[in-house]
């Protein structure tokens, strides 16, 4: 029976449930911007080619439509990724506990919720 | 309105110049990066001798470190469409494709972010090794394992036939102007043609040389192997994008001035031809695509055509019929195009053969050109208009190619039969010019030219048919003809006068169906979906999500991939926009853009053996592919059925024969279906790889974030997902009269169907079914 209260969750996964609930967010937020923008700026009939409006060598509708919402999400995505995601313990798979513990029961992880101190040569 | 075309240029002669190119420096760095590739599998071959087998064979043992995972999930994502569609698609539609892949922009961080730590989470406190695995273990439901094995295995297998099929043609288009590789492909030929005939030998050659990389290497060096490889094919992907950006910007006189360029130009028109030679030929002659011009009988504007692809006039052939060629519509890139070839060696021959210097009117002559236009084979050959197509959507509209939705080409007839329409004289004086319509079964005009010269060819699918012809003024001629194909059906016109009321009844021209454009904006709705969120759906790339070593790594690990895709799509669009202005005419061959815009590119600063690093790109991307799939279908049969379900307790010894012996067989069995690959063979790649995430994304979503997630309810929307995508192919198949056509709902491509439907079934039936076990939810979501 799962448990009525979200204390009893372990903070890695509620964390990671809200950073998925930000991620598909910021997602909405990209697709409300570039398909509305877009479909104003670029599917108008081009009656005369020199009245193309272009800046920094593309049409301004790919800029302001696509461009700078993708500088915007990779900002995001630096900033969310370095500074905002949690860590946490991923656990130990059972292929790499030690043959004579595979038998206990898994050794508990802190998850206090706050992001781990990094170690020495994480990643 | 007028006739689109214009008068046909008949019996004209023709001079032929053939050129071809032999890089041995290109082909020189190619092999060393295969060679590269070798000595990645080895070293892996060496790491998996020293760890568990089956996480170390089919997981990398869950150690990726950022570069490593960054780059594997990278390559994997990227296929060969990336470095071969992709560049077509953005030749042929223009700046429109930008919008097209916009949702690279989060596709990173949706397809890492939404489910990576979770699902490297989850899947070691249960000890997966595949996606199958981690729904079995989460649910302790065999069924559902089952379940998606057979779902990943039926998807996946058809993918991997597609993607072998790839890089056979890859190599062959890469490959094919080295003599090297000619040599050897004809050897092959003589060794094993009589075995698969009716296959291309450097198509043959080209797939041998892919199969027995791939598979060698994935075989003995698995998952590390994988990646490794990724690792280095992601780098080659990236340098080959970062080369070419500059050298394309500068050949163009930069971005601003392509944009401007490319805005000016209108869609080009599609065409058969039909060269008769004066004499039949004493031996078989390959022509590897040449331009043709047509010097103007009224001025000296000239038409220009490029042929698609090599002709071969076999041994006692005296006509060539339906040489497929484009045909330049716009003055200033005909200008252009003439200008480049006027840069070759004989510039004063070029203008002589053009008949520049003859007087207007006379003559009208036809002229092979080449780069190295300086071979007349054929003095005396005639060539004929067959059929000329304008493009559906987009045709005669300047800035189509930097605005929406972007233009549509033509098609060409596939199983082309022939009218051979024979005139008779009117007896009037100069009264050649003749308006040929040629109506359908269901009465629409498929054809209307004008016709000069007794006799005139019209290239058609096979059917019945409805001609009219009328000349000016009065004689007219009307009857039904029958097409067969590759036939020639011959009629003699004879001239009567109640014929030319057709004319007059107002008959203006071809009926052009309505076409909405390349990517009307549901489909760029639908784009959004198929990139970031169904993308987040194949199990190839969870897999990859189930192999980093700490979330440290993860968050590294996502910034890289996300300034990797901007650096490779953007870029491309850009890359290859200047392509179409670069070397215009390519549209019948556009799958061929990138390895010869990187010949172009590369001869033009005198290092054509860059070109070798730089066509491995699309290799690369492809070989990144397969192997990734190949393990996903191995470690299904091996993991899933054989150790999970058949054998527990079978030994690491064993498993390591099996897991060889497999990855072995899918291989050649891959091989073997990609010699004589199924027909419709990219329609199931794109079938199968939305089927995968409308089966997989609902129920792992679910799966990992949703205690109260049950068997039934996963099941359902797996199910419910392969049953709603699949019905929307059958629709198809019933309304639209083909299952590659499936039926769209306001345009939006069936995945998005496939998606909701999955989801809305798991979270229906879900609430009306038992809770799970507390013992799986307190594993799964409650720290340990």
């Amino acid at each position: 029976m799962a448990p009525r209260s979200p204390a009893a969750f372990d903070p890695f996964f509620l964390a990671a449930r809200r950073e998925a609930w930000v991620i598909a967010a910021v997602w909405c937020l990209c697709l409300f911007w570039t398909i509305p923008y877009c479909c104003l700026r670029a599917y108008r009939p081009l009656d005369d080619p020199s009245d193309l409006t272009v800046i920094l060598g593309m049409p301004d509708w790919v800029v302001w439509g696509i461009v700078a919402p993708w500088i915007g999400t990779n900002l995001f995505t630096i900033w969310f990724c370095g500074w905002i995601m949690r860590d946490g313990d991923l656990g130990i798979a059972p292929e790499d506990e030690p043959h004579d513990e595979r038998t206990e029961p898994p050794t508990p992880v802190a998850s206090s919720g706050a992001r781990e101190p990094r170690r020495a040569g994480d990643g | 309105m007028d006739n689109p075309v214009g008068p046909l240029f008949a019996s004209i002669p023709c001079v032929p110049l053939l050129a071809t190119s032999r890089s041995f420096g290109a082909l020189a760095a190619f092999v060393a990066y295969m060679i590269g590739v070798f000595i990645l599998a080895w070293m892996a071959g060496k790491v998996l001798r020293s760890r568990s087998f089956v996480s170390e064979y089919f997981l990398g043992s869950r150690s990726l470190g950022t570069w490593a995972f960054a780059l594997t999930f990278a390559a994997t994502s990227a296929s060969g469409g990336t470095f071969m569609g992709f560049p077509s698609k953005i030749y042929t539609h223009g700046w429109i494709l930008a919008l097209w892949i916009a949702s690279y922009m989060v596709v990173p961080i949706c397809s890492m972010g939404l489910l990576g730590k979770r699902l490297n989470q989850v899947a070691r406190r249960s000890g997966a090794i595949t996606i199958p695995d981690v729904l079995r273990d989460r649910f302790e439901s065999r069924g559902l394992g089952l379940l998606s094995v057979m779902l990943i295995v039926f998807f996946i297998a058809f993918n991997l036939v597609a993607q072998f099929k790839s890089g056979g043609e890859i190599l062959r288009t890469l490959l094919g102007d080295v003599g090297l590789f000619g040599t050897l492909a004809n050897g092959l030929w003589r060794g094993i043609g009589h075995l698969v005939p009716g296959v291309d030998p450097g198509y043959l050659l080209g797939l041998l040389c892919f199969a027995v990389t791939v598979i060698a290497y994935t075989t003995y060096g698995g998952f590390h192997a994988v990646v490794w490889t990724d690792v280095m094919q992601g780098m080659v992907m990236a340098a080959g994008v970062v080369i070419m950006l500059p050298l394309a910007l500068h050949q163009v006189g930069g971005l601003a001035a392509g944009t401007r360029k490319l805005a000016e130009r209108a869609p080009p028109r599609f065409v058969l031809l039909r060269v008769e030679l004066a004499e039949a030929s004493d031996r078989s002659i390959a022509v590897a695509s040449p331009w043709v011009a047509l010097a103007g009988s009224e001025d000296r504007s000239i038409r220009l055509f490029r042929i698609s692809g090599d002709i071969t006039i076999p041994i006692g052939a005296k006509a060539i019929p339906y040489v497929r060629a484009v045909e330049l519509t716009d003055p200033v890139e005909i200008e252009e195009q003439v200008a480049r070839l006027r840069v070759s060696r004989d510039a004063d021959a070029f203008e002589d053969r053009l008949g520049a210097s003859a007087p207007p009117g006379i003559p009208r002559r036809t002229f092979w050109l080449d780069r190295r236009w300086n071979t007349t084979a054929f003095p005396d050959a005639v060539i004929d208009l067959m059929c000329v197509r304008e493009f559906v959507s987009g045709a005669g509209r300047r800035g189509t190619y930097v605005t929406g939705p972007g233009p549509v080409p033509p098609t060409l007839p596939r199983r082309p039969g022939t009218i051979e329409l024979r005139l008779p004289s009117t007896g009037r004086s100069g009264d050649r010019a003749v308006d040929v319509t040629i109506d359908g079964p269901d009465g629409r005009m498929v054809e209307w030219r004008t016709i000069e010269g007794p006799i005139g060819w019209f290239a058609l699918e096979p059917g019945d048919y409805r001609l009219h012809a009328a000349a000016e003024p009065g004689a007219a001629f009307e009857g039904p003809v029958r097409v067969v194909e590759g036939t020639v059906t011959r009629i003699d016109a004879a001239w009567s006068a109640d014929g030319a009321a057709r004319r007059e009844a107002g008959v203006s021209g071809p009926v052009a169906a309505s076409n909405p454009g390349f990517l009307p904006i549901s489909l760029a709705i639908s784009f959004f979906f198929m990139w970031a969120i169904a993308g987040s759906g194949h199990p190839g790339l969870m897999l990859r999500l189930m192999a980093f070593k700490n979330t440290v790594t993860f968050r590294r690990a996502v910034i890289t991939v996300t300034v990797y895709f901007s650096l490779i799509y953007l870029p491309l669009v850009m890359i290859f926009c200047c392509a179409r202005l670069l070397m215009p005419g390519m549209d019948l061959e556009s799958d061929r853009v990138m390895p010869r815009m990187a010949v172009l590119l590369t001869e033009s600063i005198g290092h054509a053996w860059l070109a070798g690093l730089l066509i491995a790109a699309p290799f690369a991307a492809v070989m990144s592919t397969v192997d990734s799939y190949l393990l996903v279908v191995s470690s299904a049969f091996v993991r899933d059925i054989y150790q999970r379900n058949v054998n527990p307790n079978v030994s690491e010894s064993s498993i390591r024969r099996m897991s060889h012996l497999v990855t072995l067989v899918i291989g050649l069995a891959a091989l073997l279906g990609a010699i004589h690959p199924p027909q419709f063979l990219q329609d199931i790649i794109v079938y199968s790889g939305s089927g995968l995430a409308a089966c997989f994304l609902a129920p792992i979503v679910f799966t990992i974030y949703w205690p109260r997630a049950n068997r039934a309810g996963c099941m359902a929307g797996m199910l419910a997902g392969f049953v709603s995508h699949l019905g929307m192919y059958l629709a198809g198949w019933y309304w639209n009269g083909s299952f590659y056509k499936p039926y769209e709902i306001w345009n939006m491509d069936p995945i998005l169907v496939g998606l909701i439907v999955s989801f809305a079934a798991a979270l229906v039936i879900t609430p009306l079914t038992s809770p799970p076990p507390a013992h799986l939810v307190r594993k799964y979501f409650h720290a340990q």
